[in-house]
């Protein structure tokens, strides 16, 4: 057993908190460095008093051995970071059907399979963003069968990227014609927060999502012969090595030449050399070479 | 065709639960499994949970691993166990023919905790390859350890090669190291002839001095 103590969460002591993130980190990926102490000592305190945990080492006990793993799961929710809206970094988006999906089905007959996965998609805003580009701007859409997967190891978000029910601060980004076209006002919702609009039930069914752990491999294999995968701003909650392993989990799950997009502030070149950075005329994306990157 | 509909929501899935995460087969077996995915997984699971003899295991399926995918989990495998037995399974590597191996094993090098790291490289500084030496000068210089400005000025005042020696001037003018400035000095006047010493040294100089 380790040297945990009884200590209440705000008394966390450097050991004990290492000893929490070390946990965390190596079941989930997420990294928490001493600097986000204030933001995990309220989360796990919320969390301890809702149990009714005794201490810390009651706590990690139940995080390590519950059968479920409900209550590491309700943790996680607590720790993941989940905000964004439409079309943001749209130059991505504008790349994808300007550029990398034409150089994709190069030589694929009509009527073949693209997978697009939104790894990290919290409450859904970046696959909708996809789905509304692709149907919007690829004049070849109709040509293909386009599969999009999108996953979080957030179960929380999961559930709301399904209902698809935005408030205005998502939808800002938006034109008002696609509002117009793929959402429709929800009545009797503007009490609470403003006013809400739901993604129209043909879109919400065009993505697949599930709760799946980017630092499991053996979740991750269910994800194969992909050719493009969303991963933005999410491995900056990654340590260095937590990254290069996300990096090369996605490398076995990308189809040869499949592209990674990252969020503009990464860079995969810090991350892994499995890939290549390919510059197209609106965003650099990084592709897994056509013979795998065999030795 | 166009958007593929998916088919009723399934309920989601636990994937955090002990099950999800926990009983594996062996990796220490499944690290020679044919199928590379396998073998992968194997080393990915050898990182987070090191069994006895793993870092030998991993160093010698990296011998002859072909798969990229393969080879770049079983470096980052070494490189979370970060024994000094995982750090001398690495340096070997750093002679390979194999840019790209090479420069994966110092990535794995300077990836590992640098009191881990340092007593592997140290030697290096030794050798009598400078290409090696250079690798253990651009090893050295990324650690955070308090003998770091040491180390690289004990290769500027001493090591034959001038190939070396800038290579420890650029990893000191990467972290900007006043105390380093006398060997700077002493650099300088090594190869008195060389623009480039004058020019490297004339940066780096000017970079402590914030210029």
């Amino acid at each position: 057993m380790n040297g945990l103590t009884d200590a209440e969460p705000e008394g966390l002591s450097q050991e004990d908190y290492a000893t929490l993130c070390g946990f965390l980190r190596d079941r989930t990926g997420l990294s928490f460095t001493e600097a986000k102490r204030y933001f995990v000592d309220r989360r796990v305190a919320a969390r301890m008093q809702a149990v009714g945990a005794t201490g810390l080492r009651a706590y990690m006990n139940l995080l390590r051995f519950q059968a479920s793993g409900e209550e590491l799961q309700r943790l996680v929710n607590l720790m993941t970071v989940n905000e964004t809206y439409f079309f943001r970094e749209k130059y991505q988006l504008d790349c994808l059907v300007n550029s990398v999906l034409d150089e994709l089905v190069r030589g694929r007959p009509k009527g073949a399979r693209l997978r697009i996965w939104s790894a990290g998609c919290a409450t859904g805003e970046e696959p909708y963003s996809i789905a509304i580009m692709l149907l919007e701007n690829w004049r070849r859409v109709d040509d293909y069968e386009i599969e999009l997967l999108a996953s979080d190891i957030d179960s929380a978000v999961l559930e709301r990227a399904r209902e698809g029910i935005y408030d205005e601060r998502a939808l800002q980004g938006l034109p008002a014609h696609l509002r117009a076209k793929y959402f429709q006002p929800l009545r009797g919702a503007a009490e609470a927060g403003g006013p809400r609009w739901q993604i129209v039930e043909d879109l919400r069914e065009s993505v697949d999502f599930s709760l799946v752990n980017i630092a499991d491999p053996q979740q991750v294999r269910a994800f194969r012969g992909i050719d493009v995968i969303f991963c933005r701003n999410l491995l900056i909650y990654f340590d260095d090595l937590g990254r290069r392993e996300a990096a090369s989990m996605f490398h076995d799950a990308l189809a040869p030449g499949g592209f990674v997009c990252l969020g503009h502030s990464e860079s995969m070149s810090r991350m892994s050399s499995l890939f290549v950075p390919r510059r197209f005329p609106d965003a650099i994306l990084y592709q897994k070479p056509v013979d795998g990157g065999a030795a | 065709m166009g958007l593929v509909k998916k088919k009723a929501a399934p309920e989601l899935a636990p994937v955090l639960a002990p099950a999800a995460t926990g009983a594996r087969p062996d990796p220490l077996a499944s690290l020679e499994d044919a199928d590379a995915a396998v073998r992968r997984d194997a080393a990915h699971a050898l990182g987070h949970a090191a069994l006895p003899g793993a870092e030998a295991a991993l160093a010698r399926r990296l011998q002859t691993e072909g798969d990229a995918g393969v080879r770049e989990a079983i470096l980052t495998a070494l490189a979370r166990i970060a024994t000094p037995d995982a750090a001398a399974a690495l340096v070997p590597f750093l002679d390979r023919e194999d840019a790209a191996l090479r420069n994966a094993a110092l990535e794995s090098l300077q990836q590992m905790p640098a009191e881990v790291a340092a007593p592997a490289l140290l030697p290096l500084l030794d050798h009598a390859d400078a290409d090696l030496r250079i690798f253990a000068v651009q090893g050295l210089g990324s650690l955070v350890h308090p003998s770091r400005a040491d180390w690289l000025a004990r290769v500027m005042e001493r090591d034959a090669d001038v190939n070396v020696c800038l290579a420890a001037v650029e990893a000191l003018a990467e972290a900007g190291s006043p105390e380093a400035l006398s060997s700077l000095e002493t650099l300088a006047r090594r190869f008195p002839g060389d623009a480039f010493v004058a020019f490297a040294v004339d940066a780096a100089r000017s970079s402590f001095q914030g210029r």
